[in-house]
């Protein structure tokens, strides 16, 4: 276990690419953290420069306040888990999981003991002795996954463990990952381009894009306060609806639709500066609340276009003038193609963007300058 | 715009029976799915109603035709598959009019003709900005596009839609799924639709086809797979995260009724619902067993004692959505799962108290292996 530091990292390849800039980032001990962002972010190479895979072009590393900049993959004891799994086909399973124990003067009831302990909780006590080619490929990664885990590492790095497995398996394989990192209390990062993964996962989730951190904090925190459209928009399936605004006041914005323009109040302020100025407003499909009759002045009418239903929930496609929004609803919502539905917006629920920075403008009122 | 219909029709590879003795018909216009896992027959299925593979028994009727031993090209079906293969020399534009210019077709359109139904379909599915560009300069979702558009600009009587938007990234499969959906309503043309997501399945369809290896597992309407699945293997296959399925044995005691689950925990069975599990119950080493199905919303989970009739159990994870929260419990062969309506910060092994909505319980006979592996 150990707190991991990451200082002003920077990772710029041959010909000038940047693919990591200026990242900054901590890891307390045992503490479960997700870097999420689309491919190229620069996601996997953080994490080969914390697993000493690649070398840091600029910026200080550190384990417990130790720099470890100059130390070699195995003097870091980290555990590493990819998404290609690379087993040694002649090996058993068991010799498989055991492999990286080997290095170390242990006895071999330790080692046993060590090895099953992590089979068990990986589900694959039942296939120790087998070869890795008698396995299916989801067994294959489980196999990876303990291999990674079995000595007590400083830090765990997975890259993408459960990728190429089926949605079924992967949801058991996540709940089997939460409580194995509970169990061990490892420090660990974990690299996903799925957000709805890192979300079930993390403690603290890293939001990358373009070699940049964007954002870092709890669900919580990225759901409700993302500091960007970007960050906006990666969290949460469906994706945050985008609306032309404009600024009318600090605490209202609006919009065009039902007739003429629909104002809203905003939860916190807007720089004054903003008035008047067209803005971006986003609103998550699942906040938005839907009538089937207009009962307030300030619900908005939009025409139902399509409807999915999903078990217990149902993705309505509606259009609002010329602007097409998701709302994720319940089953027991009634709503008709070629119907109108009214729609209200809660305050606490909007977001505004500048146009161009992307930037969110709304001043949360316990936040200083 | 046609009604497909299948009677008895079987298919063997070797000693594999693929498609066994299969029966369904589809109406006019209608957006029909075949979902199941991989190996299920899906996939054979549609080549036999397109007339790719050669059925062993039965017959397919295309309108009031049987088309047995039409080939493909008279069947007038047009056919999408998971796997574009787009003409790489050629532009967006030209790919999707090359149906229209193939020799086969009887009628030929003027160049106006041409690119006005191109157009049509392009800007239905939103790419119209993109005809002039070659396939290399697409992206994933954009080449699906192209495929989906080639497939469509024919206007035959059936599609045939093989896994269509599976590979794109889950945005793009929700913004495809939907332009799909609105496609289907606004030509009112005849779809079938194979595909192993339920989430496609229930959006788009109007009835869904479940097969599991090679046989009818259920015919119905999304709402009714959903709420009355008529196996667990039906229910297994649809929701997520799934459905728990327990077995547990059924007690009488004093005219009341318990399902006990090794010692795990023990509840009472609403009077009203003995019917239900009565039919499927089975006997084991002389006991009577039953396998109770509850979806994870219908578990409710909470620190307190919720009633009577709920029972402790612990953690043994909990993961999140940016709204709620899955916990699972270990039970000796499998999982309980509860999704609820707030995130909860439980920790493992911590004590909660469990109980189910009745009301929307599951009996099953025991089909499927359910097993933690």
């Amino acid at each position: 276990m150990s707190r991991v530091d990451a200082k002003g990292i920077w990772k710029i390849y041959e010909g000038g690419i940047e693919a990591v800039k200026d990242v900054t980032f901590h890891c307390e001990n045992g503490e479960f953290v997700a870097i999420l962002g689309p491919s190229g972010c620069g996601k996997s190479s953080t994490l080969r420069m914390i697993a000493g895979l690649e070398e840091i072009t600029k910026g200080e590393l550190l384990f417990d306040g130790k720099l470890v900049n100059h130390l070699s993959p195995r003097e870091r004891n980290i555990a590493l888990a990819f998404e290609t799994y690379a087993l040694y086909a002649p090996l058993t399973i068991y010799e498989n999981i055991a492999f990286p124990l080997k290095a170390r003067a242990l006895k071999k009831s330790e080692v046993d003991r060590k090895v099953k302990q992590i089979a068990e909780m990986l589900d694959l006590t039942d296939v120790l002795r087998r070869k890795p080619a008698h396995l299916s490929g989801g067994q294959q990664q489980r196999v990876s996954l303990a291999r990674a885990l079995v000595r007590d590492p400083n830090v765990s790095l997975l890259d993408e463990p459960l990728s190429h497995m089926d949605q079924r398996v992967r949801v058991i394989l996540r709940a089997r990952i939460r409580r194995i990192h509970d169990e061990l209390e490892d420090t660990t990062i974990y690299v996903t381009h799925d957000q709805e993964e890192a979300i079930s996962l993390a403690d603290r989730i890293i939001v990358m894009n373009v070699g940049i951190i964007q954002q870092t904090g709890t669900v919580d925190d990225l759901w409700s306060h993302p500091v960007n459209k970007f960050v906006a928009g990666f969290l949460g399936e469906p994706a945050m609806n985008f609306l032309e605004g404009k600024i009318d006041k600090p605490k209202e914005v609006s919009v065009a639709g039902g007739k003429g323009r629909t104002t809203f109040q905003l939860s916190g302020e807007v720089d004054k500066r903003y008035v008047g100025s067209p803005v971006t407003l986003g609103i998550r499909p699942q906040t938005i609340l839907v009538f089937s009759q207009k009962r307030e002045d300030k619900l908005i009418p939009s025409l139902v276009e399509v409807i999915e239903p999903l078990g217990e929930s149902k993705i309505l496609t509606v259009k609002l003038d010329d602007t097409e929004l998701k709302i994720a609803t319940s089953i027991e919502v009634e709503a008709e193609v070629g119907k109108t539905i009214w729609l209200e917006f809660r305050p606490e629920n909007i977001h505004v963007f500048d146009k161009e920075t992307e930037n969110s403008l709304i001043k949360n009122l316990e936040e200083k300058d | 715009m046609a009604e497909v219909k299948l009677k008895d029709v079987t298919k063997r590879y070797g000693r594999l029976v693929a498609v066994n003795n299969v029966s369904f018909s589809c109406k006019d216009g209608e957006f029909f799915s075949i979902l199941g896992p991989s190996g299920a027959g899906k996939t054979t299925t549609l080549e036999l109603i397109a007339g790719i593979k050669k059925l062993d028994s039965g017959e397919v009727y295309i309108g009031d035709r049987l088309v047995n031993d039409l080939p493909p090209q008279e069947r007038d079906i047009a056919m999408a598959f998971e796997k574009y293969s787009l003409y790489p020399h050629f532009s967006a534009y030209e790919n999707i009019a090359f149906p229209l210019r193939a020799p086969i077709r009887k009628e030929k359109l003027s160049a106006k003709d041409e690119r006005e139904r191109v157009s049509e379909i392009a800007s239905l599915l939103g790419i119209e900005e993109l005809l002039d560009r070659k396939p290399q300069h697409l992206s994933g979702g954009q080449r699906q596009r192209v495929s989906l558009a080639r497939a469509m600009v024919r206007r035959p009587k059936i599609y045939l839609l093989d896994e269509p938007i599976a590979h794109l990234d889950a945005k793009l499969k929700v913004s495809a799924r939907t332009t799909l959906k609105r496609l289907a309503d606004k030509l009112g043309i005849t779809i079938i639709y194979v595909t192993h997501d339920y989430k496609e399945a229930l959006a788009l369809s109007d009835r869904i086809l479940i097969l599991r290896e090679g046989m009818i597992e259920q015919i119905g309407t999304p709402e009714e797979v959903y709420l009355y699945p008529s196996s667990d293997f039906v229910a297994r296959l649809i929701g997520d995260p799934p459905i728990s399925l327990i077995d547990g044995e059924v007690i009488k005691k004093e005219g009341e009724v318990f399902f006990k689950v090794e010692d795990e925990f023990s509840i009472q069975i609403a009077e009203a619902l003995v019917g239900l599990w009565e039919s499927v119950a089975w006997e084991e080493d002389g006991r009577r067993r039953i396998r109770v199905g509850i979806r994870p919303m219908y578990v409710n989970v909470s620190k307190e004692k919720l009633s009577g009739n709920s029972f402790q159990l612990p953690v043994y994870a909990v993961e999140h959505k940016a709204d709620s929260s899955t916990v699972s419990f270990e039970l000796k062969d499998t999982f309980l799962i509860a999704r609820t309506k707030q995130r909860v910060n439980w920790h493992m092994s911590e004590e909660v108290w469990i109980d189910f909505d009745q009301e929307h319980l599951h009996f099953f006979k025991k089909t499927v292996d359910v097993s933690k592996r």
